[in-house]
């Protein structure tokens, strides 16, 4: 009579090859739900476009403008905390024009400082 | 006994003495694990001849060497203080001044080099100046769940005479922001402290101290958030097991 239980793989999974494989679990669902830096910035450009509009139709005193990332990168944040995603911005609008950097992690997160204008 | 003969005999004592070492630290690794999980488990209390509360106050604050120089963007800084009381709060035992030089491998892989400064004033005991110097290494991974932050340090520990302490420290470190408010945070952390080598200030080889917090944080924005929590800290300095109970607020700030 057959014991142990056939290893998927041909072999047969002894009690610490079990408990090898739980104790791993952890580690592969942390490295399934890993984001990399492209979903990332995929996930706030929304709303640092969106920061970034409602900052620039106020400077450039036009209700409408247009925004679009011209760099983005990942940055680190406070020490010992998260990610945030960087992005330099061009609002147009009313026939002027101002760049921002945006600096995001969600939508109650976000930092604007204005760039100069490049030359 | 001929030259020959006492090299071999010699030889061979000197295997037995290494095989007994070796197990000797197999041994003292085991304890060591040993210790860890007792440490986590609070049933290391019977021991303990220290279990008090007390406060921890840390300033941490980092940023990049760009305003520097441009092209200095990938250098970092950290520069951090700490203030720390047990004794129920009676008693200021220690401080901590530190300062690290950093290199950006990525926006998620950052290598250090660094010193601390470690006044110590333990109840009843001699003070102590000791100054550290460390390489470590900081990995950042975000995840659906949260991001895990994963840091080694690998201190020196000058602590009285010329004796080194050798000590690695492991700190796991969970923060996950609230979906109903994404400014405030889950905050876990642990870390793990092990002595490689005896001193006779520094305490026999072997498990040190872990520590493991559990609190939250609040994000005003991105160069600034505030941690509040509770850290237990264990201390395995035989013959005595010390256990602080310390309410922990912290000010993270990003230049």
């Amino acid at each position: 009579m057959q014991c142990a239980r056939q290893h998927p793989f041909g072999g047969f999974a002894s009690a610490p090859d079990r408990i090898a494989v739980i104790g791993l679990l952890p580690f592969f669902a942390l490295l399934s739900g890993c984001l990399s830096d492209a979903e990332l910035l995929a996930e706030n450009s929304r709303i640092a476009l969106q920061t970034a509009e409602m900052r620039g139709a106020g400077e450039l005193d036009c209700p409408r403008v247009k925004a679009a990332i011209v760099t983005e990168k990942e940055v680190p944040g406070q020490p010992l905390g998260e990610l945030y995603s960087e992005y330099g911005v061009r609002v147009d609008g009313c026939g002027r024009t101002v760049f921002y950097d945006i600096e995001c992690r969600d939508e109650k997160i976000c930092a604007v400082r204005e760039k100069p204008l490049p030359k | 006994m001929s030259g020959a003969l006492r090299r071999v005999a010699l030889g061979s004592r000197n295997a037995e003495v290494w095989k007994m070492m070796s197990v000797m630290r197999k041994m003292q690794a085991g304890c060591s694990l040993g210790a860890i999980a007792l440490a986590l488990s609070g049933g290391a209390h019977a021991d303990m001849t220290t279990d008090d509360w007390g406060s921890w106050g840390q300033v941490v604050a980092e940023g990049s060497l760009g305003f520097i120089d441009p092209g200095l963007e990938k250098g970092r800084l950290w520069l951090e203080g700490q203030m720390r009381w047990d004794g129920d709060w009676r008693h200021w035992y220690q401080g901590v001044a530190r300062a690290a030089l950093g290199y950006s491998l990525s926006d998620r892989a950052t290598v250090w080099i660094g010193y601390s400064f470690v006044p110590t004033q333990n109840a009843g005991k001699p003070y102590l100046a000791q100054q550290d110097v460390w390489p470590g290494f900081r990995y950042v991974l975000p995840t659906e769940f949260g991001t895990f932050t994963f840091r080694t340090m690998l201190e020196s520990n000058f602590i009285r005479g010329d004796q080194v302490r050798y000590q690695p420290r492991q700190m796991f470190r969970y923060l996950r922001p609230f979906d109903f408010e994404p400014r405030l945070s889950l905050i876990a952390w642990d870390e793990v402290f092990v002595r490689l080598n005896s001193t006779p200030w520094g305490g026999p080889a072997g498990f040190g101290q872990n520590r493991a917090f559990l609190g939250g944080g609040w994000s005003f924005d991105p160069a600034l958030r505030v941690e509040l929590g509770y850290m237990n800290q264990y201390i395995d300095s035989r013959p005595n097991q010390v256990m602080h109970n310390l309410i922990m607020g912290s000010l993270f700030i990003n230049f």
